[in-house]
């Protein structure tokens, strides 16, 4: 019995003592200074109840982070079917592609940060609550590529051309693609939410297709130079249902392997 | 090389056993394949497996030796294609999943490997494998066990959990002190007493994503997050002639853990669900029983708060968990009786659970259980009365009866914000009937009634009906015919794609089953419905199965 009251007390002693291994948080605010830019690709749907919750947070990081963080919203699987009240089907062939390539989230809100499998996680599809920590994180790593776009919209003929740079940053020998994506912000259209259906729930950063031929991107090569510029031109007529003035143009580079790793992002306006 | 030098450790344990007289050796094989035929009219779409894979399987080959103190055992993992851990992704690999040695030196037991333990009930710790549920949670680390005289035994472990063919890099270190001490010299009363602790230390790659998240917190939601987290349990079973006892506290210091319905303040403005806390925890838990012949009663209750105890915050569902909450109601086995099972819920969760079984004769049995789960606000999350009874007559038939009330918070349990509440009335009948010394037959009929209350629609997925026969030629051959179906559909049944209505959608599922000794084969057809899947009060959403599945399972 004195052995137990022992061990009773020792532990007793041990939950006592545990506020010398804190850590202190460093303070953000709001902004982010940093030159990476990083993509977040959700997978949601109208009929995803728990989904307006995990677009909440993504706006939340998109205050944070400001136009370091890029978002795509892709409606794909189950939960994407519109329901008979919905003005638009959300749901793409090349959101499906995209999903399957990278896999399908197990629950949701789900997202994939810069398209990595980071240390530790099973798949990409990461929950809502790993989402910022990632993001963070990607955002503290030097870029090793710099993007820049320039978008020609013809209102009359709805021709897109568009002009992609990527400029090294450093020396990079591997297999880099070249992936650009539509997204449309700002479609008024029914969703589930915890209060019920919403006729006019804002969906944003809506995906609408992949620019590139295929859904894993174009190829770049396999060997860069610092400071050696390449450009790509890219052209496309845009439906009469999307519109410009609200759409956007997502392109990253990112590795074409095992690791389908997105390395530095970039979004403009279409119009 | 590691893994080399593993399996080496273990031929050679096994070979020095080979050596010796009295070897004894034994292991088993179980297995799952399943064809996947889509089905677009029941959900059975949209995964790796309905779209090209077609074909899924999972085995696990185990094998011990035991000689002389010495017990050794590995066992190979193989997934295939397989939808078990992630139900809507596909997963292949296959390793050593297990393996472990242990030896018995005089009062000391010493384990190394993959190994299986638990303190009290589990609630501070419980390294378990659940199959079903993709629950293998073993400690990969060492054990040590030490009788101290013949009724007090110590423990103490240390070591990683396993996380698939890898291990979580949170670091968990334990010791236990149980005991057994009567008290009247007719040992009519003794005590069971022990006490545990299981210590997490977050690694730096772990808590650097910590703080990274909570760097983007606002102000009024950051917190300082800690290394390490404690948790200790107090634990006694008091038996008193016919009474049985057992009273389990535990408390967990504070640690950060993520809670779905914490109040989270956004950078826009808004406030959403969800964030990282950094709580202190505690579950008190108690069993009282009284059994005699013919009569038990159990007594159960428990309340829980923040005692959400992971190896990683970040991970939720089955994933990374330490312990586990004993469940506060009775588990369910008729398929409809079944469909809606109420999770622990580890944040915030207090219940009371009776369960009364009486048999007048060996031809009679009565059975009554209550339970009723709230959270801390004493909202009702769940309750159920099931009452059964059984009758026999002359080893010819066998009828069981009863009726099950529930009431489901499908909003907490399903994680729908906005479902309504669940309210259910559910009679069940199972006959059995001999029609010769080997050959019976058995009949199941359920019908789980949805009520209505003042809803527009039918609640959830509306009203259902369950019917089985099989047909048993013992000791080798059964047969089973069953269908379920949602005789009335209600607001979150499936839509007909082609009528646009919400119809009647059949389950059908047709087995053979076939025993031979200790090894059982199995050949089902299956239309199954998604749900909910239980056990103990853990569990998980299994998508809808289209399609046929084969089952081994053997034991040598």
């Amino acid at each position: 019995m004195k052995k137990t009251l022992l061990f009773a007390l020792l532990t007793i002693g041990l939950l006592g003592c545990l506020d010398k291994d804190s850590v202190n948080i460093p303070t953000l605010g709001s902004g982010t200074d940093s030159e990476r830019k990083v993509l977040i690709e959700e997978f949601t749907g109208v009929r995803c109840v728990n989904c307006p919750d995990g677009s909440a947070e993504i706006q939340n990081l998109i205050a944070l982070h400001g136009e370091n963080l890029i978002a795509v919203s892709i409606h794909s699987g189950f939960f994407s079917k519109p329901y008979d009240e919905n003005k638009y089907d959300f749901r793409t062939a090349d959101g499906d592609a995209i999903a399957t390539m990278l896999g399908e989230p197990q629950a949701f809100p789900s997202a994939i940060v810069n398209r990595k499998l980071f240390a530790g996680q099973n798949e990409r599809q990461i929950s809502k609550q790993s989402w910022a920590g990632y993001i963070q994180n990607e955002l503290a790593e030097a870029p090793k590529f710099n993007l820049s776009m320039k978008a020609n919209f013809d209102e009359a003929s709805r021709n897109l051309k568009l002009k992609v740079t990527i400029v090294p940053l450093e020396n990079v020998h591997e297999d880099i693609n070249l992936s650009v994506l539509l997204t449309e912000d700002d479609i008024q259209d029914y969703q589930i939410t915890p209060a019920g259906k919403i006729p006019d729930y804002n969906h944003k950063h809506v995906f609408r297709r992949v620019l590139t031929n295929e859904v894993g991107g174009v190829s770049l090569g396999s060997s860069f130079t610092k400071g050696q510029s390449e450009s790509m031109d890219f052209a496309i007529t845009i439906p009469d249902e999307w519109k410009a003035d609200n759409c956007h143009i997502v392109s990253f580079v990112h590795k074409n392997g095992a690791d389908l790793d997105v390395l530095q992002a970039e979004q403009v306006k279409m119009k | 090389m590691k893994k080399i030098l593993l399996l080496l450790s273990f031929m050679l344990a096994t070979s020095f056993a080979f050596g010796q007289e009295k070897l004894i050796l034994g292991g088993s094989l179980s297995g799952t394949a399943n064809f996947f035929r889509a089905d677009s009219t029941i959900g059975a779409i949209n995964t790796p497996q309905y779209d090209h894979q077609l074909f899924g399987s999972e085995t696990w080959v185990a094998l011990n030796a035991a000689y002389q103190g010495f017990e050794g055992g590995i066992r190979f993992d193989m997934f295939n294609n397989s939808n078990l851990i992630d139900p809507k992704g596909s997963y292949t690999d296959q390793k050593i999943g297990r393996w472990f040695l242990r030896k018995q030196i005089k009062d000391l037991n010493v384990e190394a490997g993959y190994i299986y333990d638990q303190i009290g009930s589990g609630i501070i710790y419980r390294a378990y494998e659940e199959r079903t549920l993709a629950i293998d949670n073993a400690l990969y680390g060492a054990r040590l066990a030490y009788n101290l005289g013949a009724n007090w035994k110590a423990t103490a472990f240390a070591g990683k959990q396993k996380n698939r063919f890898e291990t979580y890099p949170t670091t968990i270190k334990g010791a236990t002190l149980s005991g057994f001490v009567k008290l009247d010299s007719l040992g009519k009363f003794a005590i069971s007493p022990g006490v545990g602790v299981v210590e997490t230390t977050l690694s730096d790659a772990t808590m650097e994503r910590v703080v990274s998240a909570i760097s983007t917190y606002t102000p009024q939601d950051s917190i300082s997050p800690i290394y390490n987290t404690r948790a200790v349990t107090f634990y006694n079973t008091l038996s008193a002639g016919k009474f049985s006892w057992y009273l389990e506290t535990a408390f967990k210091s504070k640690g950060v853990m993520f809670d779905p319905l914490a109040e989270k303040n956004n950078w826009t403005g808004q406030k959403s669900l969800g964030k990282l806390v950094n709580r202190t925890g505690s579950v008190l838990y108690s069993t009282l029983t009284y059994a005699q012949r013919g009569l038990g009663i159990t007594v159960e209750g428990k309340r829980t708060e923040n005692f959400n105890f992971r190896v990683d915050p970040f991970v939720s569902l089955n994933r990374g968990a330490l312990n586990f909450l004993p469940p506060m109601a009775r588990s369910n086995t008729y398929a409809l009786t079944a469909f809606y099972s109420p999770a622990t819920q580890e944040f915030g969760e207090q219940g009371v659970q009776v369960d009364i079984k009486y048999s007048p004769s060996r031809k009679m049995n009565f059975g009554l259980n209550y339970s009723n789960i709230q959270d801390l606000d004493n909202t009702p999350l769940y309750q159920e009365i099931y009452a059964d009874f059984s009758i026999k007559h002359k080893r010819k038939w066998v009828l069981t009866t009863g009726v099950q009330l529930q009431h489901y918070d499908v909003e907490r349990y399903y994680n729908e914000p906005g479902a309504a509440d669940v309210n259910t009335v559910t009679p069940f009948a199972e006959f059995l009937y001999k029609l010769t010394r080997k050959k019976s037959l058995r009949f199941e009929a359920q019908y789980l009634n949805m009520l209505k209350g003042d809803h527009k629609e039918l609640p959830s997925n509306g009203s259902w009906a369950y019917l089985l026969a099989e047909y048993n030629i013992a000791p080798h051959w059964s047969f089973a015919l069953s269908d379920m179906f949602n005789a009335l559909p209600g607001e979150t049944s499936i839509v007909n794609a082609a009528t646009g209505k919400k119809e009647i959608t059949h389950y059908p599922r047709a087995d053979v089953f076939y025993s031979t000794g200790s090894t059982r084969f199995g050949f089902s057809y299956v239309k199954q419905v998604d749900g909910i899947v239980c056990t103990g009060g853990v569990c998980r959403l299994e998508p809808a199965f289209s399609g046929v599945k084969a089952t081994l399972s053997t034991s040598f």
